[in-house]
């Protein structure tokens, strides 16, 4: 069953009077629980995929159907809406909030939502700062962290709210290639376990090897799959 | 941990976080706290002041006056010059019947304001009196002391050639100068004894016609004159209080001068510069050494010993004589010499001779030009634009208690209702009455026109139309009431009380109108609101400026912050929560600098209420309603302020707020760019 659906997707930035295209009518589906990796060289278009996937942005022309709705169709508020219970986000550079520790990093998410009762917030936050292994570090802010650490924060907090994809972009790319196989290998585990649908944009060969389907993207088209 | 637990968390550990930001922005905002609380309580401790200085020294809370009056009612005078014409109040008792009526009035005076001039006389003129006195009531010993008195006032003439020069044209002085040498030929003063009075009577209108116009002119001394109900002003208007002489009896006409202008005009300008010379050195610590304005002040002082010599007489003269010798240490037989030498004070000696001059000579001369008293002719410009000069006893001198220094206040003097009204040009039930006889006694009659022939020629009705008025009608009291002041029992109630007065006064047709006591004030009680203004459009100024400067500070705060900002809407944080989380920043900043701004308001004015600021200038006396100022600070001046700075705060931060609202999650993907 597909969880993402695109079909003709074109994005393009105007670039004084110049337009840009980014995309040039992309058809593609992902379906429900795939670990799914968009290659592509610097430039091809995979982190504006990702972002059209993400709901972060929207499509010049063509449908992006995430979940079933139609991204193009609804407001902002309805896209933010959309990205806080069925998307999670793993950054390249982490994003975390520098002023929150490691708990409160993870739980922002959940009391955005405001679906649990701070029991069961506390238990999920919890249960996914021991799944990403980093109890010891619970009250620990960002800047005390390693990078791998803070990758495993993301990590759980893109997983905390239980969505249906999780989004990742080149997510290895600011650490050594032992932790970010690490990374990997968590990200794969979760999926295994969790059934959670993963997508993450990489050009690195290593981290290629471990996805079950790759979606190879160039000048802002799939060049093969 | 809920939501809005988390923001205020992120917001205060941003502001720790951007720590430099936050004590530039917060120091900003605590300046501007402790600005408006500090100027603020400042300001209200100015204007409960100005308005007790007001209010207790002649306006009263509230004044009436007529309602068609061509000139606003300005009793501290107003900017023209001139007497402003504010009409009458038609039924003075009436109107005081309807404000009576109301509770909270405690009292309701009749008032009207007016100018008047009286003239001081010169040495010769009250030594020329003193010596018809002494014909008059054959007192030898008087006449003797008068007429030495006016022997050395005619030598000195005599001697100072200069003088004549610049007094009169050519012929003039040659008349002059013969004039002097027949008042000082020998046997010229024989002739002034008791045995010929009429013989010394010529001699006195000779010596008036001929000599007394070489002396100084006396000099014209200009008052505002207030007339009112003296013995209820006495009563009601609690910091009057009489400095020399004594109150107006009950029923008695007369004046009471302000002691400023007694001090400062009616007193013996020797006197008065040896006065400001002290104060200048002793009390404010100025030297005359270095100041060229003292220096000149001694200068015209050294010139002005006639007006203590021209006083003297000779027993005076030779005590004072004895008492300068023995201060200066010289053995100078010139008298004039040597009160010049004495008169010729420096820094090191104007103590001193201050107090000699006041010991010695001061009793021997008469210190105020108009003593207390006196029967002055108090003159004034009547309405229709004659002088009326009205006989006037000089009572004493009064103050305002807290006000003995403002220069203002000098202006104002008292007169009694008669005294005013004669002098407004309106005539006096004594006059009417005088007038009304008049009229009978040389047959003045009106005559209709129609009537006019027979009544002058015969024939026909010879009776007059109308008689003269009979003396009983004529006497009957014509009060002249030109404004009226109405004193409260409590100053918060001031504006209530002026509407109810208004409409009740409207109601009763009374043809008068009621302004509260900042209107009728006039310049003065603008003064107040001036200050204000200055102040209020001074921290609106401070506060757009710093307005500017912390949205700008946020500004880059905000473009600093936004990855962050891009990350919690990528993660799902509606706009909503940014703005919160911004603006939440601000304000708790604002809480923490405004109590700090505040806290530091509170002690600055609690210590400047404990030593009180001084009235540096004569002006702040008033405004200051004493010597010094007492602020106060009070929760009121508190709260205000820090609104005023939350305000500030959160409209500074709006944009920013906005700004961070507006960025899009997707910045936060772009960690790797």
């Amino acid at each position: 069953m597909a969880i993402v659906q695109l079909q003709g997707v074109v994005k393009e930035y105007p670039l004084g009077k110049l337009v840009v295209s980014a995309l040039r009518g992309i058809d593609m589906t992902i379906e429900r629980g795939e670990f799914t990796v968009i290659a592509g060289p610097s430039g091809s278009g995979k982190t504006t995929l990702l972002n059209l996937i993400g709901c972060v942005d929207v499509a010049t022309r063509g449908t992006v159907l995430v979940d079933g709705q139609d991204t193009g169709r609804l407001s902002d508020a309805d896209l933010t809406r959309l990205r806080l219970h069925k998307l999670g986000f793993i950054f390249q550079s982490f994003n975390l909030i520098n002023v929150l520790d490691v708990h409160q990093n993870v739980e922002f998410p959940l009391l955005l939502s405001g679906t649990l009762t701070p029991g069961e917030r506390d238990k999920r936050v919890r249960s996914l700062i021991d799944r990403v292994g980093l109890t010891e570090q619970l009250i620990q802010r960002p800047a005390e962290l390693s990078g791998g650490q803070r990758q495993r924060v993301a990590i759980a907090r893109a997983l905390v709210t239980n969505p249906a994809i999780v989004l990742a972009d080149e997510p290895t790319a600011n650490l050594d290639s032992g932790t970010g196989a690490s990374i990997i290998e968590l990200m794969k585990e979760l999926n295994r376990t969790e059934g959670t649908t993963f997508i993450f944009s990489t050009h690195d060969h290593a981290v290629m090897s471990h996805a079950r389907r790759i979606v190879k993207i160039r000048d802002g088209a799939v060049e093969s799959e | 941990m809920t939501l809005a637990r988390l923001i205020v968390r992120i917001a205060v550990r941003s502001l720790i976080a951007h720590r430099v930001k936050s004590a530039f922005v917060g120091l900003i905002l605590a300046v501007g706290t402790f600005l408006v609380a500090f100027f603020g309580a400042l300001l209200s401790s100015i204007e409960v002041a100005t308005e007790s200085a007001i209010t207790e020294s002649i306006a009263g809370h509230l004044q009436i006056y007529d309602k068609d009056a061509r000139d606003p009612l300005e009793l501290f005078g107003g900017m023209g010059l001139g007497s402003q014409d504010v009409g009458e109040i038609p039924d003075f008792e009436a109107v005081r019947e309807v404000a009576a009526a109301i509770d909270g009035v405690a009292a309701v005076l009749p008032m009207g304001v007016t100018n008047a001039t009286i003239f001081g006389r010169n040495e010769i003129d009250t030594v020329l009196e003193t010596l018809r006195e002494s014909v008059r009531d054959g007192d030898a010993a008087r006449l003797a002391a008068a007429t030495a008195r006016a022997k050395r006032i005619v030598e000195s003439l005599a001697t100072d050639s200069a003088t004549l020069d610049a007094i009169g044209e050519a012929g003039e002085v040659e008349q002059m100068r013969t004039a002097l040498s027949e008042a000082t030929a020998p046997g010229f003063w024989d002739a002034l004894d008791l045995a010929d009075p009429g013989a010394a009577m010529s001699k006195l209108d000779w010596l008036d016609a001929n000599i007394a116009p070489m002396a100084n002119d006396g000099r014209l001394f200009y008052l505002r004159v207030v007339g009112t109900d003296l013995d209820l002003y006495q009563r009601e208007f609690d910091r009057f209080y009489v400095v020399k002489g004594q109150p107006v009896p009950p029923g008695e006409r007369g004046i009471l001068i302000s002691d400023r202008s007694y001090e400062e005009f009616v007193k013996n300008i020797v006197a008065r510069q040896l006065d400001v010379l002290r104060r200048a050195v002793v009390e404010r610590g100025e030297s005359i050494a270095a100041d060229p304005l003292l220096q000149d002040r001694v200068k015209r002082l050294t010139k002005q010993y006639r007006r203590v010599s021209f006083q003297l007489d000779p027993e005076g003269a030779r005590v004072v004589a004895d008492a300068l010798r023995a201060h200066l240490g010289s053995t100078e037989t010139d008298f004039d010499a040597l009160l010049r030498a004495f008169l010729a004070v420096d820094d090191a000696t104007i103590a001193a001779r201050h107090a000699l001059f006041y010991e010695v000579i001061a009793p021997r001369i008469t210190l105020y030009e108009i003593p207390i008293g006196q029967e002055i002719p108090l003159r004034g410009f009547s309405k229709s634009g004659y002088i009326r000069a009205v006989p006037s006893r000089v009572w004493g001198t009064f103050e305002t208690r807290g006000l003995e220094k403002a220069s203002v206040e000098q202006g104002v003097n008292l007169v009694d209702l008669d005294t005013f009204r004669e002098l407004y040009g309106k005539m006096g039930a004594a006059q009417l009455a005088e007038l009304s006889d008049l009229k009978r006694e040389v047959g003045v009659a009106t005559v209709s026109r129609d009537d006019a022939e027979a009544a002058l020629f015969g024939g026909g009705p010879a009776e007059p139309v109308e008689a003269a008025a009979a003396p009983t009608q004529a006497a009957k009291e014509v009060p002249l009431v030109l404004n009226a002041a109405v004193v409260l029992h409590d100053r918060q109630r001031v504006q209530e009380l002026m509407g109810v007065l208004s409409e009740r006064l409207e109601a009763a047709n009374l043809g008068v109108q009621v302004v509260d006591w900042q209107e009728a004030a006039g310049v003065l009680g603008q003064l107040a609101f001036v200050v204000r203004l200055v102040l209020v459009i001074s921290l609106a100024i401070a506060f757009g400026v710093s307005m500017i400067i912390v949205n700008n500070a946020m500004m880059m705060a905000t473009l600093d912050r936004v990855p962050e900002i891009g990350t919690i809407r990528a993660v799902g944080g509606q706009r909503g929560i940014v703005v919160a989380i911004v603006v939440l920043e601000t304000v708790l900043l604002a809480l923490m600098a405004g109590l700090l701004g505040a806290g530091l308001a509170v002690l600055a004015i609690w210590k400047l209420g404990e030593v009180g600021i001084p009235a540096v200038m004569d002006a702040l006396v008033f405004l200051f309603s004493g010597d010094r100022l007492y602020p106060v600070i009070d929760a009121q001046h508190v709260g205000f302020s820090m609104a005023v700075v939350l305000v500030v705060a959160v409209l500074s931060t709006l944009y920013p707020a906005v700004l961070a609202a507006r960025v899009p999650p997707v910045v936060a993907m772009r960690g790797k760019d």
